[in-house]
């Protein structure tokens, strides 16, 4: 527990001296003060379509930023070789990759909370304030984005073996979850016979981060109805408090999953060296 | 003219000395049908506060004036009150019926018929004209009194059958099947209404020629439906929330021909304007906003569609099987047009892509797909057919004037947001403050 946060506070200390959380950062702010500055696009109460372009910025930035961060500083432990240096200390490997993780997912949390932040009070000064339930709720959900796919990054992170591996992995889970996403499960689950197609869709939905989080955004917002008739009981099943929950169990398995495997590949490696 | 001279034999009859035995009599006797019976044809009659049992038929002309307290509480197979006879007014009375049945609690079956200001507490249709014309039905507030049904079991608030020239003008309707349901007339005329949380606002079926003007409402499954209609006139109307439901939507047309929808305003439904199977209507001057869906168009020719805004829905529209409409000038806050002559329209095209509606046309689970990112993209690469695809050649660059503020008016508030933005900020900064900068 100790050395986990001794690693976590490594990462902050790492990750607040170095250009990319502040590149980040910027381009985080950029983007959604320009949403905040659309002509009467005020993001108000509800499923709306500020609401519906700030969702797609940041499943567009999120993921790809927390993808590669979170994999590079996997990666680079190896192949900068502090990992065979740290190997020789009496550290778990389950706290070090957990430290790492929870360092970095501080870095990015707070680089999303000063976005949205400056968002709120510009917005407030400019008179032309987002609804405060709404940008909470996004700061939430920017968050268990971001979670979630710093999972993800320790499974691409502990796979590659290099920066260079990391970078292109991490654009291709990012291309495969985030753009052709529809398009490869429309193709795909056409072959499947009629019945099969919603449950198979849904199976899949729980497996891909974004979509879950974007869901359950859109639901929470109130626009569940848009999804059609399809999902009515669903729906009303998520916005209810066992909504949230079964939201938050998802979401514990999945980094739990991730962490366990890339635990267990690590652990392999210091073994076999 | 025709208000003060009620208002004045009302006070007429009011200042008449009833003799103090024959008021307790009418009381405690509790009959309605017994006052009704001893008036004579043409007659004015008080009903005194008080509760009445029915129930009671009205087979001569009257005017039925009822006193402050006045109700009619009933229990029967029958209508609460029934009306026979050409020319009758009842006014001010409170109904009370908890009964279920086909007939409705008020049941008007002759012409000329005029019900006002009546407070109506049905576990049925609260008033059911049949055959009944140039009826007024003015300022009657109608509740759902049955119970915690699905408002798809429950009875319409005003429900006109094979009617013809009725005005339906300023009534309010909550928690009922539809608010306000004409099938079959002529030229009715259904204006200043109010309807909430019921099935549909207001229910065209079969009719010609209706006026629906200035009503407005929310949280319906549908604000107006309109099916297989023809020559209405649907303007000024406000529809707003009907967003709950996964059949939602402000304003439905289906099987409509050769009407006007002009000047309504759709705000925050699922989807402001479906459009079905319908020709030679004129959509235009309305103003969709913050909808889940704009407009959505199926299977419908020859309609002229202009001069609408469509502002912050997060899809303006979709339209399949729809390219033979007139579609101009129209205002999509979406949309990213190029006005290089400088005439306000734009000199670029907006097509409306039919990908995704095609697309849950045939398989409905992929609309969890809505608003993905990655759909976007999808649509983006689908360009086939794109002559058949329903376009507005000449978008408007900047909002027509009619364009007003939000009927719903409420604002975020400044100073909430501003609060949170400030907490979150100051986290940030001390964090960053604290690991980047600081000298440990």
């Amino acid at each position: 527990m100790r050395s986990a946060a001794h690693v976590a506070a490594r990462e902050l200390r790492l990750g607040f001296r170095n250009p990319w959380a502040y590149s980040f950062m910027a381009l985080f702010c950029l983007f959604s003060l320009s949403l905040l500055l659309m002509p009467a696009d005020r993001l108000q109460e509800g499923y709306s379509a500020a609401a519906g372009s700030l969702l797609n910025l940041m499943l567009y930035l999120l993921p790809l930023m927390t993808l590669l961060i979170g994999s590079f500083s996997l990666a680079s432990e190896k192949e900068e070789g502090s990992w065979d240096l740290l190997a020789t200390y009496p550290m778990g490997t389950f706290a070090f990759l957990a430290g790492k993780m929870a360092g970095l997912a501080a870095v990015l949390i707070t680089v999303v909370a000063f976005g949205f932040g400056l968002t709120g009070v510009l917005g407030a000064l400019a008179g032309k304030a987002p609804d405060a339930g709404v940008l909470g709720m996004f700061f939430a959900f920017a968050a268990g984005l971001i979670l979630l796919f710093l999972a993800a990054a320790a499974v691409i992170g502990t796979l590659a073996e290099s920066r260079w591996q990391a970078l292109t992995v991490s654009v291709a889970v990012w291309f495969f979850l985030i753009i052709a996403w529809p398009t490869l499960l429309i193709a795909g689950l056409g072959l499947l016979p009629h019945p099969w197609i919603k449950p198979a869709l849904a199976a899949l939905t729980a497996v891909n981060p974004a979509e879950l989080v974007r869901l359950f955004v859109v639901v929470k917002l109130g626009g569940g109805s848009v999804f059609g008739p399809e999902y009515y009981a669903w729906m009303n099943w998520i916005r209810g408090a066992g909504g949230t929950a079964g939201f938050l169990a998802v979401c514990l398995v999945w980094i739990a999953a991730a962490l366990m495997f890339s635990h267990v590949m690590w652990e392999r490696r210091r073994t076999h060296g | 003219m025709l208000r003060a001279a009620a208002a004045l034999l009302a006070f007429a009859a009011a200042a008449w000395p009833l003799p103090p035995a024959a008021a307790q009599d009418a009381r405690t006797s509790a009959s309605l049908q017994e006052l009704v019976d001893q008036a004579e044809a043409g007659q004015t009659v008080r009903i005194p506060a008080g509760e009445y049992a029915g129930p009671v038929v009205v087979d001569k002309p009257l005017r039925l004036l009822a006193e402050d307290g006045a109700r009619l509480v009933h229990h029967g197979p029958e209508p609460a009150l029934r009306i026979t006879a050409d020319g009758v007014e009842v006014r001010g009375l409170i109904v009370e019926d908890a009964e279920r049945r086909d007939a409705g609690t008020i049941l008007v079956e002759a012409d000329n018929v005029r019900l006002a200001e009546l407070t109506i507490r049905t576990a049925s249709r609260a008033v059911r004209m049949v055959g009944a014309d140039g009826g007024e039905i003015l300022d009657n507030a109608i509740e759902w009194a049955g119970g915690n049904v699905p408002v798809s079991r429950r009875g319409n608030g005003i429900d006109l059958y094979d009617s013809h020239r009725n005005r339906i003008a300023g009534n309010t309707v909550s928690d009922m099947h539809d608010g306000i349901y004409v099938e079959g007339g002529d030229g009715n005329v259904v204006e200043h209404n109010r309807v909430e949380r019921s099935r549909y606002g207001i229910h065209l079926m079969y009719t010609g020629q209706t006026v629906v003007r200035d009503n407005s409402g929310s949280q319906n499954i549908t604000g107006i439906m309109a099916m297989t209609s023809h020559g209405a006139e649907v303007t000024g109307n406000v529809f707003v929330k009907q967003h709950e439901n996964v059949h939602s939507q402000g304003i439905l047309l289906f099987d409509v021909r050769d009407s006007l929808f002009a000047d309504n305003i759709v705000e925050g439904n699922r989807v402001g304007f479906y459009v079905e199977e319908s020709h030679g209507n004129r959509i235009t001057g309305n103003e969709i906003r913050q909808n889940y869906i704009g407009v959505q168009i199926l299977s419908s020719a020859g309609n002229l569609i202009e001069r609408n805004v469509f502002a912050g829905n997060v899809a303006d529209a979709e339209a399949v099987d729809s390219a033979g409409n007139e579609v101009r000038e129209n205002y999509w806050d979406a949309f990213a047009g190029l006005d290089a002559d400088g005439d306000g329209r734009s000199d670029l095209p907006n097509p409306v892509n039919p990908f995704f509606l095609k697309l849950t046309g045939a398989v409905p689970a992929f609309q969890l797909f809505f608003g993905s990112p990655g759909m976007a993209f999808l649509e983006g690469l689908y360009a086939s057919g794109r002559e058949a695809w329903l376009e507005d050649a000449a978008p408007l660059m900047e909002p027509p004037e009619t364009a007003g503020d939000d009927p719903d008016g409420r604002r975020p508030s400044d100073a909430a947001a501003g609060a949170l933005g400030l907490t979150l900020l100051a986290a940030a900064v001390l964090n960053i403050w604290y690991w980047g900068l600081r000298r440990s």
